[in-house]
């Protein structure tokens, strides 16, 4: 127990380092939203989140957690990006979530968690020639974006029956979003200019939901989440709040005999609520944006259901930012997953590969290959 | 097993050591905040707040002497004066009388025009009473052909270095010092080339190595021959040069800098409250002059205009700034038309709420010892009034989300 409260400790200190998933789609507004997940529903595509105990999304989830864990997810991320400007590669890294959770009580569990909500890191080159003085000069511009908003949740689930939790969160959304203006120019006699800002965020939310299993070997889950004005600041001055949109989502899970599970779940957010304020500021506003999301796990020895399970999933998502006026954007990504125990299910190793692709249904695009890494101790 | 995890761990550590997150894109599509608005404004300097002072450096500090031969940057002659000849040497700890073998007079080449071939420097006796006050007709009258002691060509390929000068002949060995002068050689220089040209020498007060003199002599009344034979060596003690194209009586409506003793001038502006705005980034400042007259040199002897800021505005005895300066090279191409000079980092330093008073002092480097003679107009002319060109970038406004 002392371990894991010294994890707990330590969550606060991650919360500047979830997220970073460079893309192009996360140039706008708040970013690219992220769905909490750890690396074992990572492997179902996202279908089991609602589900299992080792995310955040359904604070009533935890209620299966049978002993304190923590749980700790890294993701390798490369995708190569398309637009009307070029292509480009690229590759980073990203700290998607980190979880404590465990039983305080015979009906009560807890769980505090560390994870990305929306993902702003990005770096554009452009090149350009501008009149100075009379005469052309050309300009070698980089704008370097790192951060965006992450979730800080303490939540805590009621085991109300064997068949029937609830559950109860309690978000801090908080953030940098750090930026650097880069600009190099042809002619060497003006200077190079680095500029640097940095937007943070801070704003509530409040998360409910429940998990049931009307019928043996059915469960059902849902969950709703409020989260208040986001506080936008530059540089220590608050410039305005951004309305930040209520969620929904709901999910069901079949045991289909000993060996197969299959989950999905349907999200909603109403990310248009923060429209108006997006484009009074200048930005091209927020639509409301839909996903759904279908796994598997097969459990290739019932006798020991965590020895390498394998894992598949399908995820699609609307992203509510558009990237150029007018513009929609989606995803679509397909996963596969495995993972296994050791100590005597003391520790485990969970593995997820995931291949993704995003358009706008124009001309922007980008695919992308992410490997997932997660860690989870049970002391 | 965890060996296996171990190698995994290692793999995804690695893989995140480097991170790329560049995208292609172009602005304002892509960038949030748009692209950074580069402005340029241009700042005449406060009218009647600028003044030329002299006096910087004085005529005992001339850094090298200057001579030339019908050049555009005006005419010049160099001389000096040399220390003492001793009319004895020591041999064995007895004093001896001794007969002169030969002579070598040395002067450090600092600058020339490598273009220009065949350039004879010409040596002359002059009188022992010369000082920094002999005007320039009054050397130019003592350089007379009956004056000259010898000459001697600068090598083409010497670009800069010692220039020698050995004088065997008896006779004039016999009339480089005359008695009257107890021992003390005074030499005037003049250059002589098919086209026209200049050198700068070495200088007292200079780095490069004053002139000097070498004695090679034979001591009387000695027998022993490897004791015979003894150098006398002296430098210069006084030198000076003289132009034909001094600043005489200054004109208050014009910035002069250079000259002996040096002008430098002051200018003050007023910088608009854009510039003084810390989230403004200065990319350039560019600081114009317009020649009142074309600027003549010394080809291949480049000079430059200094810029200085000030601790305090005292006028001509405003304290120079450590670290607020900057420097412009003059234009080799005798030219009239404005010269840029980019003082970014002078400008920086008045910029905020603690910055330098909005001054310059600008100067001629090198000072003390130069062909150039810049003079510049002053706001009190009709046009090409001095004035400040800043280029500017305004902040990328990234909260726009």
């Amino acid at each position: 127990m002392r371990r894991v409260l010294l994890v707990l400790l330590a969550l606060p200190a991650l919360a500047g380092r979830a997220g970073a998933q460079a893309s192009e789609f996360g140039t706008r507004a708040l970013g690219l939203p992220v769905l909490p997940l750890s690396a074992r529903a990572q492997g179902m595509g996202g279908g089991v989140a609602l589900f299992d105990p080792e995310n955040p999304l359904n604070p009533a989830a935890i209620w299966l957690t049978q002993r304190g864990t923590a749980t700790f997810a890294v993701r390798q991320y490369w995708r190569t990006s398309e637009n009307p400007f070029g292509s480009a590669s690229g590759n980073d890294t990203q700290f998607p979530l980190v979880m404590v959770s465990g039983p305080i009580g015979a009906r009560w569990d807890f769980g505090v968690s560390v994870s990305a909500y929306t993902d702003r890191t990005f770096a554009l080159t452009l090149s350009d020639t501008i009149d100075i003085r009379g005469a052309p000069v050309g300009l070698s511009d980089t704008l370097i974006s790192r951060g965006g908003v992450n979730d800080i949740q303490l939540a805590f689930a009621y085991t109300v029956s064997r068949d029937f939790s609830l559950g109860f969160g309690l978000h801090v959304l908080t953030g940098t979003n750090r930026f650097e203006y880069r600009r190099v120019f042809s002619d060497s006699t003006y200077v190079p200019v680095r500029i640097k800002n940095e937007l943070s965020f801070s704003g509530p939310g409040l998360s409910a939901g429940f998990t049931a299993e009307p019928i043996r070997r059915v469960r059902l889950a849902g969950m709703a989440r409020w989260d208040g004005d986001l506080a936008f600041y530059k540089d220590s001055t608050k410039l305005s709040d951004i309305p930040m949109p209520l969620t929904f989502a709901g999910g069901i899970q079949v045991a289909a005999g000993d060996r197969l599970t299959l989950a999905g779940h349907g999200l909603y957010r109403n990310w248009s609520v923060a429209d108006e304020s997006i484009r009074e500021r200048g930005g091209l506003g927020a639509d409301n944006a839909a996903e759904a999301a279908f796994g598997l796990e097969w459990i290739r020895n019932a006798r020991s259901p965590y020895k390498f399970p394998i894992r598949a999933g399908v995820r699609y998502a609307q992203l509510p930012y558009p990237v150029v006026d007018g513009s929609k954007g989606k995803e679509i990504q397909l996963s596969l997953g495995t993972g296994f125990r050791f100590t005597s299910n003391r520790g485990s190793i969970d593995l997820a590969i995931e291949r993704a692709w995003r358009d706008d249904g124009a001309a922007f695009k980008e695919k992308s290959f992410m490997f997932t890494f997660g860690v989870g101790i049970r002391p | 097993m965890s060996r296996w995890i171990l190698f995994l761990a290692s793999v995804l550590v690695l893989a995140g050591c480097e991170e790329e997150l560049t995208v292609p894109g172009q602005c304002p599509e892509l960038c949030p905040g748009g692209q950074p608005v580069v402005l340029d404004t241009v700042l005449f300097a406060t009218e009647g707040g600028d003044t030329a002072f002299f006096g910087y450096t004085d005529r005992s500090g001339v850094s090298s002497l200057l001579i030339s031969d019908g050049l555009d940057a005006g005419e010049a002659r160099a001389w000096v004066r040399f220390a003492k000849r001793s009319d004895s040497v020591t041999v064995g700890g007895i004093v001896r009388s001794y007969t002169v073998d030969s002579v070598v007079v040395t002067v450090n080449l600092v600058a020339r025009d490598t273009l220009v071939p065949g350039v004879k420097l010409i040596l002359h006796r002059v009188p022992l009473t010369w000082d920094t006050l002999t005007t320039f007709a009054e050397v130019e009258a003592a350089l007379s052909p009956a004056s000259i002691i010898d000459s001697v060509t600068i090598p083409d390929t010497l670009k800069s270095g010692p220039v020698r000068l050995t004088i065997q002949d008896s006779t004039t060995l016999a009339n480089l010092i005359p008695e009257a002068d107890s021992g003390v050689l005074a030499l005037g220089f003049r250059v002589r080339a098919d086209e026209p040209t200049g050198i700068r020498i070495g200088a007292v007060a200079g780095a490069s190595g004053a002139a000097g003199f070498a004695t090679y002599v034979i001591a009387d009344e000695v027998t022993d021959t490897s004791l015979r034979r003894q150098t006398l060596s002296v430098t210069a003690n006084e030198n000076f040069f003289v132009r034909n194209n001094d600043i005489v009586v200054a004109d208050p409506d014009l910035l002069y800098t250079g000259g002996l003793p040096s002008y430098r001038s002051i200018l003050r502006f007023e910088l608009p409250s854009i510039i003084k705005d810390s989230s403004v980034r200065l990319v350039r400042a560019t600081l114009e002059l317009t020649p009142e007259i074309p600027l003549a040199g010394l080809r291949g002897d480049r000079a430059a205009i200094d810029v200085v800021g000030v601790t305090k505005d005292l006028g001509a005895k405003s304290p120079p700034a450590q670290g607020a300066s900057a420097t412009g090279l003059i234009p080799e191409d005798g030219t009239a038309n404005p010269i840029g000079i980019d003082m970014r980092t002078v400008i920086e330093r008045m910029r905020g709420p603690e910055g330098l008073p909005q001054t310059i002092l600008i100067g001629l480097a090198p000072e003390g010892g130069n062909f150039y003679l810049p003079v510049f107009k002053s706001t009190r002319a009709a046009e090409g009034q001095p004035r400040l060109r800043l280029t500017y970038m305004l902040p990328s406004v990234v909260e726009r989300p």
